[in-house]
This record gives structure tokens, C-alpha cells and sequence, in this order.
């Protein structure tokens, strides 16, 4: 028996390090990636709840001619916020999310670079979203669509406070998100496991490494914009006012600079998921790593060449709408190649049919056909047609739920074993697939039909004379449908997170890093850092042992000489082994200046500018402790 | 390969290591963002500009240049104290001088923006008038609000190397601050030429 006083034993000494302290302060001033990262996950699929509920409210209202069970302001409201939540607060923060909890597991690291800004991304994303939601208690809900258009959203035909809500909040979780890719960023260039090059890393990292450089670029444009209105509204300036000298397009212009990339940032981190989960259930390498890597890059580039087609009908000049017409008819070509090396992966190999691949598959099916007419509106004729048409409506559900969710829903089944160490039920895991799949195809696809008929987007009811009453209502029916299995799935992740079948450290015979450490991992990761030298180290030698030199730099990391935390920095290329370098324990300051900051903006909003100064203020102080003052030693 | 260090670490860490350390590759992807900031700001700046037969619209007058000559000028001069401090701090060289001159990059800054906001008064810009106010407060409200944090960011490395040298933490906050100082001086030589010498030209 072991007293009190006995030191602990130096196999101790790396978990008590990595331990994060019991008790609400621990939980407030928690770091490591893991813990934040569930964080995110859960709060991203929380708001997926809200924007769903919204919507099927929206759903219920169409279902049936000159319905009265929603108004049209109310109308307004929901899709409004459906559309934020669904595009701000769940879609990117929740592929940044999983690449926060999983991309340091594969890369073979211990945490994120910069674990104290991990810690107050996640506090100015949930703040900056209860923001955005306490709309609600004040009746003065955002309804200018998702994107705001001016001059609909100026000081003159939004003069409440409602525009102000969807500014303020949007801008914090733009903030997080656009902190969330600099530590990506740098964890994948600089965390990665002694020997893992760049040309080996996994599919994943180089999908979010480009995720993260386009948010690098394209978010901060948005954030000038929502300033720059929110100066408008309460300054008094006078960029998106026409009366003196300002212009509304000025809006749509910044906007679609972010928001095209938008939806390449979303879907992006969805075919890193899938190029993850292809080989595993293929049980094969995966063929076309190169080309499937360089068109990941090129996607990244040509998303930025693009943005005015979303502006085919504003009256711009001639040559440019031929100039973006043509580049956006270019983009499907990396998609094509990627779908046709996974295809190739699976005819390749003998093909395990467990519920992750089965959202594969779904997603490769409903990601081509979004391709479809995506390539249908980018044409200028197509698209003066269809343009803000319930066709519209149909195609970017077809992008965005293909795109996202069912990535996202394939990597729930993949990795929730890996968090919980329980296995998913596989039978309510396939009818859950079943019921999401027909749902969603019965819910999405009449209406491109009711579009092509003519029905406007954003109505919120309809005349019986019109004849769009039969798709809607099939519509509203596969909602019901959709709903079901989406319902399916989180019982099942509930009930299994407690009740699962063991799952073990590796239940699918992965590939990658993650599938070596433990279920659920320790707070450290791994022991011992695993040298690789491939790029599927866990199938070129069964069971994996990593190279492990005692007298080396593995043995402090092993075995820390003080209660430190250490990390092997590597080269950007060859991954050589260059530096241990230690983190920060915990910290109070992300907290505190995330509430500073919140401090400050609602004394903006409800135009008590001390208040809003006191914020500032304290918000600059918070900054110079948060220099100053690191614990990188318990 | 190096092991390194934890707080309380005494030896500077050796050029290589701290040249490219995480704290770099954080400064420059902060970086990227807030060139893709300006890139926005610069766009709105010349859009909106294309609607004027004139600029800039009466009654502002087309800014005079000398005030802000001299602001450059200190603003010019104070990366080069800065410099000084992130070689010494490269270099692991801890010789004395640092505090004085983060001193003086300092005041050189702080110098800056009291002649800038003379400036301001005396070109007559007013952010509510029209959008050309409106356009100056958004460009030079960047810049100084980087400025500001900039100077936050010398202050507190100043204090920190005066008070214990340069160590580890130490080394990497001079990087860091260095770099952020230099996007804040390249970056008004872009404001400045777009709001007081584009106008003269187009
Ligand atoms: C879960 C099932 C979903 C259903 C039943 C659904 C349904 C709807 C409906 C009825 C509208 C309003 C159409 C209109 O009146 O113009 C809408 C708009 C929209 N939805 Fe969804 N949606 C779902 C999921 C998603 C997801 C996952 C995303 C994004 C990741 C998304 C993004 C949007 C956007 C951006 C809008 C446009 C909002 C606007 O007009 O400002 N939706 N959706
Ligand atoms: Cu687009």
C-alpha cells in the first residue's frame, strides 16, 4: 500500500502531468485538446439541434397551401437562423472540431500548439452563439437571411436591434473559427510524428491544412464587413449608404469573397473524413494519395476565383460573368478526381459494409448529384432562371447535407468507439442510415422540382392555384423521415456511450496513429512518441511497434524529468525530430478575456459605451497577464 | 536535437530553434489574416471610390502630406530599435541594451500616433459626413488598433527582458512582437500611400 507521502512513481508523473484538476476550476481552465475538442463537438451538435428544429418548423408551414401555423415575419426569423446556425455554428466549427480532437491522434502528437487559444475559441464560440440566440428573449430575432444583404440590414430598414444580434455574435464565431485554423495549421506543420513527411501524412491533415489556410484568407473579409455595417448601424458611416456615397454591393461583393470558399470550407474537412474512412472499410491502401492531396490544394485555390457567381444577377459586366462562369465550371474537376479515386480505392479492395462506409457511400451518391446542378447554375442562362428558386434551395441541401453532415455523421460511427471505447450498435446504426438517407432524398429532391415549376425561395406560404402543394408536402413528409433517423442515430450514441460493446483500442483494423493509442485516449496521448515511416504505419507491421531508442530524447518524453508538459517539434518537410518544447497546464485567462470581450460587446449593442469600454479595457489587461503570465510547470 | 524549456529555464535557446518556433508560425498566420483584413479594406476603399467623378468629394480638401511625413518618418524609424532587439534575441544575446531600445521603439511609436491624430483634426475628416470620413476611419482605425496592440505587446516585452533577460519565454515574445511591429509599420506605408497619395492620382 502506497502512503501518502510516497512520491509517485515516475510512470505516474506523465498522467499527473497531463491531468487536468477536478472540480469546476479544472473544468474552467481545462486545456487539452481532447476535453476542449468534445466541447466543441458537443456544442456543434447542439446547434445543429437548434437549426434543425427551426427547420422543421419551416418544413411544417410549407407542407401545406396558405398555411397559418407560422407568419411571415416569424418565417423570416427561422430561416434566417436556420441558415446562420447551420453555416456559422454548426458546419465549420464542427469539421474543425474533429480535427481538433483526431488530427493530433494521427499525427502522433500529445496536443495542439497553442492550447490556451483552443480553450478561448471554444468560449467566444459559445458565447458569441448564446449572443445570437438570446435574440429570441428580446423578440428582436436577425431576419435578413443568412447573408445579410444591405441595405435590408442598414440602420434605415432595420432599425431594431435584431441585425445587431446576428453582426455581434456571428463575428465572435467567425473569431473562433479563424483561430481554430491557425492552430491547425501549425499542428500540421510542425506536430507531426518523427518521420511522418509531409508526402505521408494522412488525407485528413492535408484537407484541413487547406481548410485552414482558405479560412486564413477568406473569413477576416467578412469580419471587415460585419464591422464596417455594425459602424453603419451605430457610428453613423456611411459605406453600404448610397446617400452619401457608399454602395450596397460593396456588401455582396466581401460577402461572396467569404462566402464561396464558405462552402469549400465546409466540405473539405467532409472528404478528408471520407478519404480516412474509404481505406479503412475497403481494407486497401488508398489509391491516388498524390492526386487526391494536389486536387485537395486546387480546390482550395480555385474556391477563391469564383465567388461572383453568386452575383450572376446584379448586372455585372459582360466578360467578367463569362470570366466567373468559367472558372466555376472548372471546380468539379478536382471533386471528380477524388470521387474517382475512392471509388477506385473500394473496387480494389473486399469492401466491409459497416455503418461509416454506408454514410460514405450516401455522401458519394448525394455529393454527385449536388455536383450536378451545381454545374447546372453555374451556367449564366441556367442560373438568371433558377436563381433564388426553391432549385437554389435544392442544390445547396444537396451540397451541404451531402457535404457535411453525412461525412460527419460516417465519422460519428467511426470514432465514437475511439472517445467512448464503445461501439456503436451496428443494427440501430444501419437503419439510422436508411431512414437519414430516404429522408433526406424525399425531403431535397421534389424540390427542385417545385423549383423548376417556379416556386420563389424564403416564401413563407403559397396559393393552392399555384400547383406547388404536392412536392412540398412530399417534402415536409421526408422531413419526417430524415428526422427519425437523425433521432435514431443520437439515441444510439447515447445509449452506447454507457451501455456499448467494448470497443478496444482498434475495432476497424485502422491505418492511421489514432487507432494506436488507447479508447478513449489518455490526456497524454501516448507514452512514447511513435517514429513512422509510412504512410499506413499501423499495416506495415502487425501489431505496430514504433522504433524506441532509450538513451534518446524518447526517454524524457517518456518519462519527464519535471512535471512538464512535452511535445517533439518536427521539420515542416521531413518531419525530422528538432525540438521538446513544453505547454501551458491550464489558465484562467482564456475564460476571463473571452467574457471581457462579451463584456464589451454588450455594451455595444445596447449603446452603453462605458460599459463597452469597460469591456476593452479589461479585455486588454486579461491580454498582458495571458503574456505574461504562463504555467507551463505544476 | 535540443530538450527544452520549461519556465525558469536560464539558457537562451540557439538561433534555429527560435527563429521558426511555433510562436513565429502563429505571428505569421495572425499575419496572413490581417493582410486579408487590409486586402478587404483596400478593396472597399478604391469600389467605392470608382463611384466619385471627384476625390476627395467637397468639401474635403485632398489631405495635406505634412504631418503625416513626420509620423511616417518616426514610425520608419522605430522598426529599427526593434530590429536591434530581435537579432540580440535571435542570437540569444542578452547585452543591456534591449530595454532601451524597446524604450525607444516605444516612444517612436507613441510619437506616431499623437502626430497622426493631429493630422486627423487638421484634415478636417469626419467619419459621418460622408463616405470618404467614413473610409479613413476604417483604414487608419485598422492601423491603429494594430498599433496600439503592438505597442502593448513592446511594453510588455520590455519590462519582461528588463526584468529577467533572455531566456526562453523572453526570446520567443521578442520574435513574436517583432514581427507584429514590422506588419504594423509595412502596413501604414500601404494605408498612408492609399489615403494621402491616391488621391492626388486618381
Ligand atoms: C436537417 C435537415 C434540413 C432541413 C429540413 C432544411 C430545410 C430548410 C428550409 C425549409 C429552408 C428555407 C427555404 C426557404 O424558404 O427559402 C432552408 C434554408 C437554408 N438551409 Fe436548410 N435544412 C436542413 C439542413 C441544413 C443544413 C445541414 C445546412 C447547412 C450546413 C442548411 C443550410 C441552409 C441555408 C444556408 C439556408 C438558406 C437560409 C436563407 O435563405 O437565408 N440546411 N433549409
Ligand atoms: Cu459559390
Amino acid at each position: 500500500m502506497t502512503t501518502l507521502q510516497d512520491p509517485p512513481a515516475t510512470e505516474d508523473r506523465l498522467a499527473a502531468t497531463w491531468a487536468t484538476q477536478p472540480g469546476a476550476a479544472g473544468w474552467f481552465t481545462a486545456l487539452n485538446h481532447k476535453q476542449v475538442a468534445q466541447r466543441f463537438l458537443v456544442t456543434a451538435f447542439v446547434f445543429f439541434g437548434l437549426g434543425g428544429i427551426q427547420s422543421v418548423l419551416m418544413r411544417w408551414q410549407l407542407g401545406s397551401a396558405e398555411s397559418t401555423f407560422l407568419d411571415a415575419q416569424t418565417y423570416n426569423e427561422l430561416f434566417t437562423m436556420h441558415g446562420t446556425t447551420m453555416m456559422f455554428l454548426f458546419a465549420v466549427p464542427v469539421g474543425e472540431a474533429f480535427a481538433m480532437y483526431f488530427l493530433p491522434l494521427m499525427l502522433g502528437t500529445r496536443d495542439l500548439p497553442f492550447p490556451r487559444l483552443t480553450a478561448f475559441g471554444w468560449y467566444i464560440y459559445v458565447l458569441g452563439g448564446i449572443f445570437l440566440y438570446s435574440s429570441f428573449l428580446f423578440g428582436q430575432v436577425p431576419d435578413g437571411g443568412w447573408f445579410a444583404y444591405t441595405p435590408l440590414t442598414g440602420p434605415e430598414y432595420s432599425p431594431s436591434s435584431s441585425i445587431d444580434f446576428w453582426l455581434l455574435g456571428v463575428t465572435f464565431v467567425e473569431i473562433a473559427t479563424i483561430a481554430g485554423a491557425i492552430e491547425l495549421v501549425v499542428l500540421i506543420l510542425r506536430y507531426r510524428a518523427p518521420g511522418m513527411k509531409i508526402s505521408q501524412m494522412p488525407l485528413l491533415a492535408w484537407n484541413v491544412l487547406v481548410t485552414g489556410i482558405a479560412v486564413i484568407f477568406a473569413f477576416p473579409p467578412l469580419v471587415v464587413a460585419s464591422v464596417l455595417l455594425e459602424l453603419d448601424r451605430k457610428v453613423g458611416t456611411h459605406f453600404y449608404d448610397p446617400a452619401a456615397g457608399g454602395e450596397s454591393l460593396l456588401w455582396q461583393h466581401l460577402f461572396w469573397f467569404f462566402g464561396h470558399p464558405e462552402v469549400y470550407i465546409i466540405l473539405l474537412p467532409g472528404l478528408g473524413i471520407v478519404s480516412t474512412i474509404v481505406p479503412v472499410f475497403a481494407r486497401s491502401r488508398i489509391v491516388g494519395y498524390s492526386l487526391i492531396a494536389v486536387s485537395t490544394v486546387a480546390i482550395g485555390i480555385l474556391s477563391f476565383g469564383v465567388w461572383v457567381h453568386h452575383m450572376f444577377t446584379t448586372g455585372i459586366p459582360q466578360l467578367g460573368l463569362a470570366f466567373f462562369s468559367v472558372a466555376s465550371l472548372f471546380i468539379p474537376i478536382p471533386s471528380a478526381i477524388q470521387i474517382s479515386a475512392w471509388i477506385a480505392t473500394i473496387w480494389q479492395g473486399r469492401a466491409v459494409w459497416k455503418t461509416p462506409m454506408m454514410y460514405v457511400v450516401g455522401f458519394i451518391v448525394i455529393f454527385v448529384l449536388g455536383g450536378v446542378t451545381g454545374v447546372m447554375v453555374a451556367s449564366v442562362p441556367f442560373d438568371t432562371q433558377a436563381h433564388d428558386s426553391y432549385f437554389v434551395v435544392a442544390h445547396f441541401h444537396y451540397v451541404l447535407i451531402g457535404g457535411i453532415l453525412f461525412p460527419v455523421l460516417a465519422a460519428v460511427h467511426f470514432w465514437m468507439p475511439k472517445i467512448t471505447g464503445r461501439l456503436l450498435d451496428e443494427r440501430l446504426g444501419t437503419i439510422g442510415f436508411w431512414l437519414t438517407f430516404i429522408g433526406f432524398n424525399v425531403t431535397f429532391f421534389p424540390l427542385h422540382i417545385t423549383g423548376l415549376q417556379g416556386m420563389p425561395r424564403r416564401l413563407y406560404t403559397y396559393a393552392e392555384s399555384t400547383g406547388w402543394e404536392l412536392t412540398q408536402a412530399i417534402a415536409t413528409w421526408g422531413t419526417v423521415v430524415l428526422t427519425l433517423g437523425l433521432l435514431m442515430t443520437l439515441g444510439n450514441v447515447v445509449h452506447s456511450a454507457r451501455y456499448g460493446e467494448r470497443a478496444g483500442d482498434d475495432p476497424w483494423g485502422g491505418e492511421t496513429l489514432d487507432w494506436y493509442a488507447t479508447s478513449p485516449p489518455p490526456a497524454y496521448n501516448f507514452r512514447g512518441i511513435p517514429e513512422v515511416a509510412s504512410r499506413s504505419p499501423l499495416w506495415d507491421t502487425r501489431p505496430f511497434r514504433p522504433r524506441y531508442d532509450p538513451a534518446t530524447w524518447q526517454d524524457e518524453l517518456r518519462e519527464p524529468r519535471a512535471p512538464v508538459r512535452q511535445v517533439v517539434l518536427t521539420s515542416v518537410l521531413d518531419a525530422a525530430p528538432e525540438e521538446l518544447v513544453t505547454l501551458p497546464q491550464k489558465s484562467w485567462w482564456p475564460l476571463v478575456m473571452a467574457v471581457a470581450l462579451t463584456v464589451a460587446l454588450i455594451g455595444t449593442m445596447i449603446d452603453v459605451y462605458p460599459l463597452a469600454l469597460t469591456g476593452v479595457l479589461a479585455a486588454v489587461v486579461t491580454g498582458v497577464a495571458w503574456i505574461w503570465d504562463r504555467q507551463d510547470q505544476r | 536535437m535540443r530538450t527544452s524549456g520549461h519556465t525558469g529555464e536560464a539558457a537562451p535557446r540557439p538561433a534555429p530553434h527560435i527563429a521558426r518556433g511555433t510562436g513565429w508560425w502563429g505571428m505569421l498566420l495572425l499575419q496572413l489574416v490581417l493582410v486579408s483584413m487590409l486586402a478587404a479594406l483596400l478593396f472597399s476603399y478604391f469600389y467605392l471610390r470608382d463611384g466619385f467623378d471627384t476625390w476627395p468629394p467637397a468639401p474635403a480638401p485632398a489631405p495635406a502630406l505634412g504631418l503625416t511625413a513626420v509620423a511616417t518618418g518616426l514610425l520608419v524609424l522605430s522598426a529599427v530599435p526593434v530590429a536591434a532587439v530581435h537579432l540580440a534575441a535571435r542570437a540569444g544575446r542578452s547585452d543591456g541594451r534591449g530595454p532601451a531600445a524597446l524604450a525607444a521603439a516605444l516612444a517612436l511609436g507613441a510619437a506616431f500616433l499623437a502626430v497622426q491624430f493631429a493630422d486627423y483634426s487638421a484634415n478636417d475628416i469626419d467619419p459621418q459626413r460622408d463616405v470618404y470620413g467614413s473610409l479613413f476611419l476604417a483604414l487608419a482605425g485598422f492601423h491603429h488598433v494594430n498599433a496600439v496592440l503592438a505597442l502593448l505587446g513592446l511594453g510588455v516585452v520590455l519590462l519582461r527582458v528588463r526584468s529577467g533577460g533572455m531566456r526562453p519565454r523572453e526570446q520567443e515574445m521578442v520574435v513574436t512582437a517583432a514581427h507584429y511591429w514590422y506588419f504594423v509599420v509595412w502596413s501604414w506605408i500601404v494605408v498612408a500611400a492609399t489615403l494621402y497619395l491616391a488621391p492626388r492620382f486618381w
